[in-house]
């Protein structure tokens, strides 16, 4: 029995685990639907317990800001007011321009176009473990309706896209995130190009934008949203605003900075758009 | 290995887990999270040897796997060959040091950046490595350094403590 026991060494369990890894590796690489059912186990055990650490989290920072000064509440107050006259002000502006809209588009047929998006509230439950990667789970998976490759938004832009779901919970990967390259458009000209996450930028607050055409009549300050030929993100998304457009090393496009209208520090309630994009691959290469 | 001990066990790897990913951030510091799972399998493997630092260090991998990643095993594999490699410094320990395990935590934490920094950014072409080293890694690496005082004092605290009941039952 003793002889035995000496003869498993801590090499052996290496290797055994080792194996263990490579096995598991190579099953949700070529056969990942296998392994759903376990991923969709342990969630379920916990999501509940991330869940309740986040309210009782969130209800102590609440407490805190709730015992901000007087003044301040009074000046933020007083600058809220004005805001809120300015974009009453504007309200009005779109809301003629609505009319306008909606009457145009009668005439030309297209309200297919620019119909509503349908969005499902979710929750934020749990971040990427460590500083390297921007991805995040939300509450609501499957059983809710949500399927891989669903938009997410949050407020009034674009945050990422499903990439993976399980039974009652959905990851999330950000356009902030290095891997992710969203094709985008300038709401004005509609000039295509891409925009690249990266956090090496992100850091100081922008991404870049590549492959803008050279020619393209853009300037600082305009508006990025999602392109009309991107493959899984819906058309007419936000991104946020574009700076410092430079022309390319290679003279052949330009480059840009934009800045993404999400605050991806502060991420608590997202919406996920139940449309899914139904394009025919063209290039299946290219990772969004 | 006692009841215990295993009890110990899982509770210490759900409750790292859970503080690391959830997303009101307790340790949160200049934008940077602590690795509290790494911390965990380095220091178990420390503190019980090569078998435990490997068998902890997959379960901590597999776990952000199941959340976070594509292919399972990747972080599997990676915190298992840390808690093996720090299980080599076991017969440096001694409970009443803790120079060594804090320093030896740092620069694990400052490897596993390297690495991570290696196989997921530089094998894809961005090669920012200066941005990188000062915003995630440097940072990470001396915060990992302090939450880990704090948690290796208990770790260390509680293992013991199991250890003696241990000890005590066998006679």
């Amino acid at each position: 029995m003793k002889l035995q026991k000496k003869k498993i060494g801590s090499i052996h369990y290496l290797v055994i685990f080792l194996v263990i890894c490579g096995i598991l590796a190579a099953v949700s690489v070529f056969a990942g639907g296998v392994l759903t059912p376990v991923k969709s186990a342990v969630t379920m055990v916990l999501s509940p317990m991330q869940k309740g650490i986040n309210s009782v989290g969130n209800t102590i920072f609440s407490w805190n800001e709730e015992h901000k000064t007087n003044s301040e509440l009074k000046e933020e107050n007083d600058r809220l007011n004005e805001r809120l006259d300015a974009l009453r002000m504007q309200n009005r502006l779109l809301e003629q321009d609505q009319v306008e809209l909606e009457r145009l588009q009668d005439l030309l047929d297209l309200k297919e176009k620019y119909k509503q998006y349908n969005t499902v509230g979710a929750r934020v439950i749990s971040k990427g473990s460590g500083n390297w990667f921007e991805i995040f789970s939300i509450d609501k998976g499957s059983k809710d309706g949500i399927k891989e490759d669903m938009n997410v938004i949050a407020g009034n832009g674009l945050v990422g896209i499903v990439y993976d779901v399980t039974e009652n919970t959905a990851k999330v990967r950000t356009i902030i995130n290095d891997t992710s390259m969203v094709s985008a458009m300038f709401l004005e000209t509609t000039d295509q190009c891409i925009v690249r996450g990266s956090l090496d930028t992100m850091a100081d607050g922008y991404l870049e934008v590549v492959y803008i055409d050279k020619d393209a009549d853009v300037k600082e300050g305009d508006e990025l949203v999602t392109s009309n030929i991107s493959s899984k993100f819906n058309e007419g998304i936000t991104i946020g605003t574009v700076s410092d457009i430079k022309l390319d090393s290679t003279k052949l496009s330009k480059t840009a900075r934009v800045t993404p209208v999400v605050d991806f520090k502060h991420l608590k309630e997202v919406l996920v758009i139940t449309d899914i994009k139904n394009t025919e691959s063209l290039d299946t290469e290219t990772k969004e | 290995m006692s009841v215990k001990r295993v009890i110990f066990y899982i509770l210490s790897i759900i409750i790292c887990f859970l503080l690391q990913t959830t997303v009101f951030e307790f340790f949160s510091l200049a934008d940077v999270v602590p690795n509290v799972l790494l911390i965990l399998t380095v220091t178990m493997g420390f503190i019980r040897g090569k078998k435990t630092g490997i068998v902890i260090g997959f379960i901590c991998g597999l776990l952000i796997d199941i959340f976070s990643g594509d292919v399972l095993g990747q972080y599997a594999v990676l915190y298992l060959l840390f808690g093996y490699a720090n299980g080599w410094f076991h017969t440096h320990f001694f409970e009443d040091e803790i120079l060594l395990p804090i320093g030896l935590l740092a620069a694990n934490s400052l490897v596993y950046s390297f690495v991570i920094f290696f196989f997921f950014f530089a094998l894809r072409g961005r090669f920012h490595f200066l941005t990188y080293l000062i915003h995630v890694m440097i940072p990470e690496a001396v915060y990992t350094g302090i939450v880990a005082l704090v948690l290796y004092k208990i770790l260390l605290a509680v293992s013991v403590r199991i250890s003696d009941g241990e000890k005590r039952s066998m006679f």
